[in-house]
């Protein structure tokens, strides 16, 4: 990484990294929370509901996308 | 000892603490060769009863840290709650010396006695999250969620900002400072604030709080007058948070801070029993010491990265990746250990049930199947892939948002205040064979 080319922008999203190891993104908060809880439905549904908004966000990062 | 192949570069002695205070250099060049030659590895470290497994990739932790199931946190998660119990016997407490005197004991009963037996300060009701599986689990990791909630955390902004900026103005440009009992203090204060220990008391809990962290690592090599050392500020700080509790639960548990939260929590429809309670206090304050080890790594790599700290001046809103990058380059846990609770394959190897198996995150952060380029410190660099610095799955570290948000704040305000500093001595690490931290850090800050 250098800056030697002039000012570079960084783009960010939001990066959820589930225990059964799949890897959820989104663009925004609200997005993280609908890909999270939409996963939660579809692959863990036994633990949809112990997940709030508060809860995933918590658990995730806001990192630069690559 | 093993070595890897003829160049002779020795494997790691993981049970040694004298491994990890080399050079990170030929200690990452040590864990590598025996990464890339023997990734899962059967380890027999000198004068332990048996061997243990050594999991070096990034793919193979993640199985593990996902499959709590087959992975249990019960029998020990540090390699020096394996030791023979008879060479640490003197660091434990009355009633794990008892039950360590059973006869017929798994070696993973063994280790259970030997880690319940650290982290109790004497106290057998003691009960820590580190050492508990689910569902039990689950239910006292949602107490301590209720306490270190995201809203709470995020409203704490305000409160991180001002106390950052309290610290700060005190350190003097263009004279030497001590990084780690300067800035380093931020988290530390915060914490005892947080949990609700008096302004008065707040510095010498602190100092016990560190003893506290050497106490986590139990490690046959210890002498007997740094064991006694460490005894007495443990004593001191257990004796301490029993009284904070007591004193909350007294008034009912009505005020804001984490203690009374705790103090009027319930689990599993009862108040939150004491030996569970005061694990969390521990938990609170041992935040404020590894946030404190977290910063000063990041204040040394961007000494040692001018570029890099360059960079955050003009990018501050890199300043949360460099946190993360800090993390993997600088793991404050080398490592976290599981038991088998069946026969399991992995990498080709059958861990078998009651086998002992060690993840090594250290290995993990710099697994070049996950990480372009991973000895080098990059602040831009992409976390696709988590590093493994707060472990994975149910056991991630409870604190990490806080941790995060902190560490966050504090390195804005200080780029923003002095955005050049130089390492003005050698600086001084801590370490055991589970954790690490800096002793000292003397820094030149320049505006």
């Amino acid at each position: 990484m250098s800056t030697a080319d002039g000012p570079k922008e960084f783009e960010f999203h939001w990066v959820l990294d589930c225990p059964c190891g799949e890897t959820l993104t989104g663009l925004t908060e609200d997005e993280i929370v609908e890909v999270s809880l939409a996963h939660l439905g579809a692959k863990h549904p036994d633990m949809a509901e112990a997940y709030e908004r508060e809860h995933i966000l918590f658990m995730a990062r806001r990192l630069i996308r690559s | 000892m093993t070595t890897a192949d003829a160049t002779a570069v020795q494997w790691p002695a993981w049970e040694d603490a004298a491994f990890y205070a080399q050079d990170p250099e030929p200690m990452y060049a040590a864990i590598a060769a025996q990464r890339n030659a023997a990734p899962v590895y059967w380890y027999e470290p000198p004068g332990y009863p048996t061997g243990l497994w050594i999991l070096s990739k990034w793919e193979d932790q993640r199985f593990v840290g996902s499959h709590p199931e087959l992975f249990s946190s019960r029998y020990g998660f540090a390699i020096g709650d394996a030791s023979d119990p008879a060479t640490v016997i003197g660091q434990l407490p009355e009633w794990a010396k008892q039950a360590l005197g059973q006869e017929n004991l798994t070696h993973a009963e063994r280790r259970r006695f030997v880690a319940k037996g650290k982290l109790s300060m004497g106290d057998p009701d003691f009960e820590g999250l580190i050492l508990s599986d689910p569902p039990r689990h689950g239910d006292i990791r949602s107490v301590l969620m209720k306490a270190l909630r995201p809203s709470l955390v995020r409203s704490l902004r305000t409160r991180i900002t001002e106390i950052a900026d309290e610290f700060i103005a005190r350190v003097e440009p263009e004279v030497e400072t001590d990084f780690v009992t300067s800035v380093g203090q931020i988290p530390a204060a915060l914490m005892t604030e947080l949990t609700g220990v008096p302004p008065e008391m707040r510095e010498r809990f602190i100092e016990l709080a560190s003893a506290q962290m050497l106490a986590i690592t139990i490690d046959p090599n210890r002498d007997a007058a740094e064991v006694a050392r460490i005894q007495g500020l443990v004593e001191e700080f257990h004796a301490y948070c029993n009284e904070l509790l007591a004193e909350r639960r007294a008034s009912g548990g009505e005020g804001d801070d984490l203690a009374s939260i705790i103090a009027r929590s319930e689990f599993q429809g009862a108040p939150v029993p004491h030996g569970l309670a005061i694990s969390f206090i521990h938990t609170f304050v041992n935040a404020g010491e590894t946030t404190r080890a977290l910063l000063s790594f990041v204040a040394m790599a961007l000494a040692q990265h001018p570029d890099q700290r360059r960079l955050l001046v003009e990018h501050p809103e890199l300043v949360a990746n460099a946190i993360d990058e800090t993390l993997r380059y600088y793991p404050l846990n080398w490592s976290g250990c599981r038991t088998a609770t069946q026969d399991v394959e992995i990498g080709g190897q059958t861990i078998h049930k009651g086998d002992y198996v060690m993840m090594v995150y250290a290995s993990a952060n710099r697994d070049e199947d996950v990480w372009e380029r991973p000895n080098e410190f990059d602040v831009t660099r992409s976390f696709d892939k988590d590093h493994q610095s707060f472990g994975y799955g149910e056991h991630s570290c409870p604190g990490a948002l806080l941790a995060r948000t902190d560490s966050t704040i504090i390195f804005e305000r200080l780029l923003a205040r002095f955005p050049d500093w130089d390492l003005a001595g050698p600086p001084g690490r801590w370490g055991t064979p589970f954790l690490q931290g800096m002793s000292s850090l003397p820094l030149r800050f320049h505006t």
